[in-house]
């Protein structure tokens, strides 16, 4: 049967922009690959999906669920974490930049109280506020899952926020030796804009975007950690079922520990490797979550950097 | 300049420590004393612990002030409850700060302070060793591993008679051992320190000093970290004016035979005659600035391997189980101790920074 000729030229043209797209796609696929932040990006969420699919078919439905909650938890944690740590650095570098210029005095007791955060150990800044939260839970004041992660990323922000602080004076330093500082002071545009506006938005965005990426690393790093001492150390003290689910909890379980621990048994009985995909998943996925986001996270932050020349 | 730094330190050590002395010992719960009553002890006939010298003497105070029972009785409560705390063994974990305790936390703060050292100085090396090492190997422009892998398992399939030869298999197997090892190498670098301890925990003694330091070092991605700080340096130093100058000079541009792993990892890093010399004295400047940071981090990074490993004996279980029992006036002990030395090092860093600014400004 012979197609009528119009049909013939409207499936030519069909395939011409099915073509175009298709090119179109790969040069964006390329351009995009072109980076590594990107790639490790597209790993990560790859390696991410990879593990979503074998968790749905061989772990238990409890424990994926478990595992699924505990991720999401961490990363919500981690974003707010990160996001509250760049407004506290934000409020403290104008702080410290304006009561430097206005109030000696000031800027002294400033720069003491943001010393005194650097100088305590992330980790033990952060156990002691969350006893205090314990505290809190324990006495009914905070019963919402939402609030008590809300606060585990305030807690967080408030012991990670003094190295964006640094970046932010430093870059305001830098800047306030070059001409246009003065210029547009002359020029009557206000300190204040220069600085929050012109310096640290429109001159330091990129930087600030790229400390932002590696602050959530620490952030994820710092949390499963403190979850993981507060769940195998003061265990008596705080109940877990108190506590939203997260990887460093979910890891201090029982279950999990010893399927961690069926690692070391496999390393004198290499013949029990493919068990440890099968029967001990729930640590394994825990672990594998853990390492391989902050391998991920610092591997884009690296990338970042190196495409911007930061 | 530097003596206003230290000032500074000294000045924020000692109210800090004072501070957390203080509310140690506000916090600290108030320790049972035993009940004394001056009357009391002058009958040295009286054995409070027998019901029936107690019962006699509830008798007697009744016959005395028989308008006062409430206070004959309050008095014996207070006796039994006297006798009760001394016959009862003390409440798990509960203890309080006593010069021994104090001498204990001390031997536990210097320990800490020997393994902090010895980690803060290996990684020091490390940093600066694995930022070199990956400088160099991106100068080489060398193709990567796996390209490497591939093009070699080409010419293999491609050719016939090569690949009937095991000795033409070694390439490819030897690339892709250490392209795994790498790769194994880098996970450890970011796993936190008890994934890795619980992942050897069966089979190695994971509670010794020398494990600790190990783990200190490899884990927590301290040194990925600061090993990719100090290659920032390099990178941003490579790209200034003065290496071009240094170029003009004559001096060394040759990253492939004349950088060698051996002199790479070496305690003190020297490149006569070659750029890169400059490079990596001004890139170290740098780095010295970023080392409190790198040390807070690394504290954080040896509590959590104490804390979360449970290493009993050490400062930082000590202190998790005392923050566990509420013993809040050991709690701010063990802390000013730890405060005490971030500040040192800060102290120390500042101290080497002014020294290399001398050596620079003399120059």
């Amino acid at each position: 049967m012979i197609q009528p000729e119009s049909a013939v030229s409207n499936r030519r043209d069909l395939q011409e922009k099915l073509s175009v797209l298709r090119r179109h796609i790969l040069k964006k696929a390329d351009e995009f690959l072109l980076h590594k932040d990107n790639r490790w990006l597209l790993i990560w969420i790859s390696g991410l999906f990879i593990l979503w699919i074998w968790d749905l078919i061989f772990l238990n439905r409890p424990a994926f669920i478990a595992v699924q909650s505990a991720f999401f938890n961490t990363l919500f944690v981690a974003l707010l974490g990160s996001v509250l740590a760049l407004a506290f650095a934000w409020l403290t570098t104008n702080a410290l930049y304006f009561s430097s210029r206005r109030s000696q005095h000031l800027y002294a007791g400033l720069r003491f109280v943001t010393d005194l955060i650097r100088s305590v150990p992330q980790i033990i800044g952060i156990l002691l506020l969350y006893v205090l939260l314990t505290g809190m839970i324990q006495k009914d004041m905070i019963t919402a899952s939402a609030t008590i992660l809300i606060l585990m990323a305030l807690i967080i922000a408030v012991f990670v926020f003094p190295e964006t602080t640094d970046l932010m004076l430093e870059r305001i330093e830098h800047f306030r030796r070059r001409d246009f500082f003065n210029a547009m002071l002359v020029c009557g545009i206000s300190e204040w804009r220069i600085v929050n506006y012109e310096i640290l938005w429109k001159n330091s965005r990129i930087h600030l975007f790229n400390k932002l990426i590696a602050v959530i690393g620490m952030t994820v790093f710092l949390q499963s950690s403190i979850d993981f001492i507060v769940s195998v150390g003061l265990s008596t003290e705080i109940s877990t079922l108190n506590f939203p689910n997260t990887l460093g909890s979910l890891l201090a379980k029982i279950d999990s520990k010893q399927d961690i621990l069926a690692i070391g048994h496999t390393l004198l009985n290499p013949g029990y490797v493919s068990k440890l995909f099968f029967n001990h998943l729930q640590g394994i996925s825990v672990a594998f979550l853990i390492v391989f986001s902050l391998l991920c996270i610092y591997r884009i932050a690296d990338g970042f950097a190196r495409r911007h020349r930061i | 300049m530097i003596r206003q730094r230290l000032k500074e330190h000294l000045i924020s050590a000692v109210i800090v420590c004072s501070l957390l002395l203080l509310i140690g010992i506000r916090l600290a719960e108030p320790r049972p004393g035993p009940v004394t009553n001056k009357t009391l002890d002058k009958l040295d006939f009286l054995r409070t612990d027998d019901p029936l010298d107690r019962a006699l003497l509830r008798e007697t105070l009744q016959q005395f002030y028989p308008q006062q029972s409430q206070k004959a009785d309050s008095l014996l409560d207070a006796l039994n409850e006297y006798h009760r705390q001394t016959m009862l063994p003390p409440a798990r974990g509960k203890s309080y700060l006593s010069f021994s305790k104090f001498f204990e936390l001390l031997g536990m703060l210097l320990k800490f302070t020997l393994i902090y050292a010895i980690v803060l100085a290996l990684t020091t090396w490390g940093v600066q060793t694995l930022a070199v090492w990956r400088f160099v190997h991106e100068q080489q422009n060398r193709p990567p591993n796996w390209w490497r892998i591939y093009v070699a398992l080409r010419k293999l399939v491609r050719n016939t008679v090569e690949r009937k030869k095991i000795h033409a298999w070694l390439v490819p197997i030897k690339l892709t051992v250490v392209s795994l090892g790498r790769a194994l190498f880098t996970l450890m670098l970011f796993s936190p320190a008890y994934v890795i301890a619980y992942s050897i925990k069966t089979r190695f003694d994971t509670n010794s000093i020398l494990f600790m330091i190990l783990l200190g070092v490899v884990s927590n991605g301290l040194l990925a970290t600061y090993a990719y700080k100090f290659y920032t340096f390099l990178q941003t130093e490579s790209r200034k004016g003065y290496v071009q100058t240094a170029i003009v000079k004559n001096l060394s541009t040759d990253y492939r035979h004349s950088m060698p792993l051996s002199r790479i990892i070496k305690l003190r890093k020297i490149f006569p005659g070659h750029v890169f010399q400059h490079i990596f004295i001004n890139a170290r400047h740098q780095y010295f600035a970023t080392l409190k940071e790198q040390a807070a981090f690394l504290i954080t990074g040896l509590v959590i391997i104490e804390m979360a490993l449970n290493i009993q004996g050490h400062l930082c279980y000590e202190l998790l189980q005392n923050l566990l029992y509420k013993n809040f006036d050991i709690v701010f002990t063990i802390l000013a101790g730890i405060f005490l030395l971030v500040k040192s090092t800060e102290a120390g860093v500042d101290w080497l920074i002014h020294r290399e600014e001398l050596k620079y400004d003399s120059a």
